[in-house]
Order: structure tokens, then sequence, then C-alpha cells
């Protein structure tokens, strides 16, 4: 068969695609596009759903975008809306806006400023959050910063490097929720285990940390705290038992 | 089986805690091996221990050679876009040629071999060299193997081959759950077929 250059295609009004394989994908109004596709760039500022897996280079999501499939990206921005309901695969993601998962997120470097729902595990080399997360499963991630702006939570939290600090406006993002809904108050990082190498804590509810060095700052409630080498605890917070493993 | 808890495994091993989540986010570490179970101060995690000792011990040997993208790709239980032909297959020692005709019995003539079925050469090989089966038993092993092992992604993990009243049956079993016969039963064959996948792969 011949081989033609991949075509663009624009969607401004309220239309529909067929999937196939694309060169620069703009949607501006009201668009789907059925059927896998894969596209070198993807810009959707509309509202779209895509029925089926897509895959790109580039992305950038300001509208909202529905995925009833799997997405692999090299190069994603979220600053409205994405449902994945499959997989997410990406070398780099930033997540201004939001983003809800239905299975799994991976990413080298994966950047939440906004908010990111993942349903099982989500793993990334570099996992840096500044805004809120639930993931329901495991976050395995390298090097694991978070700064504490509204709830993050997580099942299990595993890696080597894993700093959680408030933000700036922690206190009064507290204020804000306390006022506006009466329930889930808790606008630190809650997780049932916490494993790494190089752990620093403020404001986190965990039944368990174990680490090699631990460090345990302000506003912290921790069940159980196993240490390899060195256990420090500061501020208010509390731990309820800490215990030296063996080297 | 017995297993071992994620502390001893850290403290037999050497290894931390950032390798252990490295090496399971990279798929070095297949996901059945960590067996969540409830303890007094909440979640623990155990594993396999035969398997994930050797595992490890194969990953700090590899890795000052190999990437961790490499090792993935030997440890993956159904992997690389390989093909092989039969005289590679009687060189490398995967099987011999008797069990290569033995194979292509009853299946349209061909020269090249996708990985699974390089495997199931490989296993009917040392089915056979085992000696403790009929040619018959073999076959409808070898059947089952075909037919099942490459969809189940890694979770089936061994070849279990049982006589009873001298009739065989053949089974696949997933890792993390024991099987129990009863005790007229008698197993003859047994192979860990991730670990022969892998000694498949060091052939390739």
């Amino acid at each position: 068969m011949e081989r033609r250059a991949k075509q663009d295609l624009k969607i401004s009004g309220s239309a529909s695609a067929g999937g196939g394989s694309y060169n620069n994908v703009v949607i501006s109004g009201q668009g789907n596009i059925d059927g896998d596709f894969d596209c070198a760039d993807l810009r959707i500022s509309g509202a779209s759903k895509l029925d089926g897996n897509v895959e790109a280079l580039t992305v950038k999501i300001t509208g909202t975008a529905n995925i009833t499939g799997d997405f692999k990206v090299n190069d994603c921005k979220v600053s409205g809306f994405a449902q994945v309901h499959g997989n997410i695969k990406a070398d780099e993601m930033r997540i201004e806006g939001a983003a809800v998962a239905g299975s799994n997120v991976s990413a080298d470097w994966l950047e939440i400023k906004g908010g990111l729902k993942v349903k099982s595990e989500c793993s990334a080399e570099n996992f840096v959050s500044k805004g809120a997360f639930t993931v329901g499963g495991l976050l395995n991630s390298d090097r694991i910063t978070i700064e504490l702006y509204g709830p993050c939570r997580a099942k299990e939290i595993g890696g080597e490097n894993i700093t959680v600090r408030k933000g700036p406006g922690f206190h009064f993002a507290r204020i804000v929720k306390t006022i506006l809904s009466s329930f889930d108050v808790d606008s630190g990082l809650v997780a049932e285990s916490i494993e790494g190498d190089e752990i620093y804590l403020e404001e986190t509810k965990a039944k368990v940390v174990r680490g090699n060095n631990v460090m345990i700052g302000e506003g912290c409630e921790i069940g159980l705290v196993e240490y390899r080498s060195k256990f420090e605890q500061r501020g208010n917070s509390t731990v309820r038992e800490n215990k030296k493993v063996r080297r | 089986m017995e297993q071992i808890s994620k502390k001893e495994l850290l403290d037999l091993t050497d290894i931390s805690y950032g390798q252990l989540y490295r090496w399971k986010r990279k798929g070095l570490i297949p996901e059945e091996w960590f067996i969540r179970k409830s303890t007094f101060t909440g979640q623990e995690t155990f594993f396999p221990k035969e398997e994930i000792l050797a595992r490890v011990e194969k990953i700090k040997n590899m890795k000052d050679d190999l990437s961790l993208e490499d090792m993935a790709e030997k440890f993956s239980p159904m992997p690389a876009e390989v093909r092989l032909s039969s005289a590679d297959l009687v060189e490398r020692k995967i099987a011999s040629q008797s069990v290569l005709d033995l194979f292509l019995k009853g299946r349209k003539e061909q020269t090249s071999f996708s990985f699974e079925e390089t495997f199931a050469l490989y296993t009917m090989n040392n089915l056979l060299q085992s000696g403790a089966l009929t040619l018959e038993e073999v076959e409808s092993a070898i059947k089952l193997l075909t037919e099942h092992y490459p969809k189940s992604e890694g979770r089936v993990s061994e070849l279990i081959v049982v006589r009873k009243l001298g009739v065989a049956a053949s089974l696949l079993v997933s890792t993390a759950s024991p099987v129990f016969f009863d005790e007229t039963v008698k197993i003859v064959y047994r192979a860990n077929l991730s670990a022969s996948v892998e000694a498949l792969k060091m052939l390739l």
C-alpha cells in the first residue's frame, strides 16, 4: 500500500471522526473520536470524548477530555479536566487542572498542581505534588516530594526519598475547608504505610512508617515507626511506638 | 511454599526499600510475588522465599552490566520478539532433533519458531529427558502449556503432572496458591516455569 503523509484533524463545531493515525489533532468544539487513534500533537480546548485507546507525542488539554481506553503520551499537560478509564503511561505529565485514572498511572516525571485521582497503582521516577491526590493502591516512586495544600491520600507509599511538607497556604486551606465542609477535615497526607530510605514527614497520618532515616516533623500521627539508622521526632507530633530494627 | 516478610528480605539480602520499590516499578519483581497480609501492626508484605531470594541475587549480579530495562526483558514471562530456526534450536541445545520432529508431528511444516513455541519445545525436551512420563502424557502437558501459559501473563508459575491409578493429568498452578492432592495421587513431574523461562533466555 502506498504510504501517505498523515492528515491533520480539526474539530471546531460539533462533530465526530473515526480513529486512525493523524498528524496534528485540534478539538475546540464538541468533538468525538470513535476508535483507537494515534497522533503527533493533540490539543483539546473544547469538550471531547475519545472512545478507544489514545497514543500521542504531545498533548495539551485545556478543555475536558474523556478517554475510554488507555492513554499513552510522551509529554502531557492537563490544565482542564481529563478522565481516562484505562491506564495512563507518560514520560512527562503535568496536571494543573484535574485528572482521573480508572486504572494505573506510570510516568517518568509526574507533577501535580491541581488534583489527581488514581484507582490502583501510581508509579513514577519522580513524583511532585503541590496539590491534592488520591491513590487507591501503591504510590511508588524514587523521589516523592509532596507539598501539602489539600488532602492527599494513598493506601501505601514506597520509594527511596520521601519528603512531605506543608505548603505555605496549608493552614489557610484548612480553615477554609473546615468552614466549607464538616467532614473530611484532614487536609494533610493519610496513608496506611509509608516505606522508604530517607523519610521526612509533616502533617501526616499513617499506621506504619518504615525507613532507614526517619524524621517525623510537625502535626503527624503515626502508629509505629520502624527505623534502621536514625529516628527523630519534632514539634507537636505523636508517635505511639518506635522500634530500631537491626541492620 | 515458604514465605519471607519484607523486613527479613531486606535484612537477608542487604537491599534498601528504594531498590525494592524501584525493581518492582521496573517489572523486575512480579506483582504476584507481593503477598499482602493483615497483621496487628496493619499490612505486611510477604514474598515466596525461594523465588524472591533467587531473583534478588540475580539482579545484584547483573546490575553492573545491564540496565534495569534490559533485566526486565530477561525476567519477563513472555517476552521478546524472538524467532529461531530449527537449526538454532538444535544447536543451542534447546530441543533435540527428535523432540523437534515430535513437536511438528500433526502440525504444519514450519522452519522458524516464536518464543512461545520455543518455550514449549524447551519444556517438551525437559519433560522427555526426565524419563518420568510417557510420550502421550508429554504431549497432553505441552498442549495444556501452549494453550494457557502465554495467556496467563506470568501468573501461572508451575507445571505439575500427577498420576492416580495409572492415569495422568497435567496442571498449571499460579505462584501464590498452594495445591494439595489426596494421598493416592503421585506427583510425577513438577517444574517452575518462571525459572525455566529464565533458563531458556540464557540459551538465546
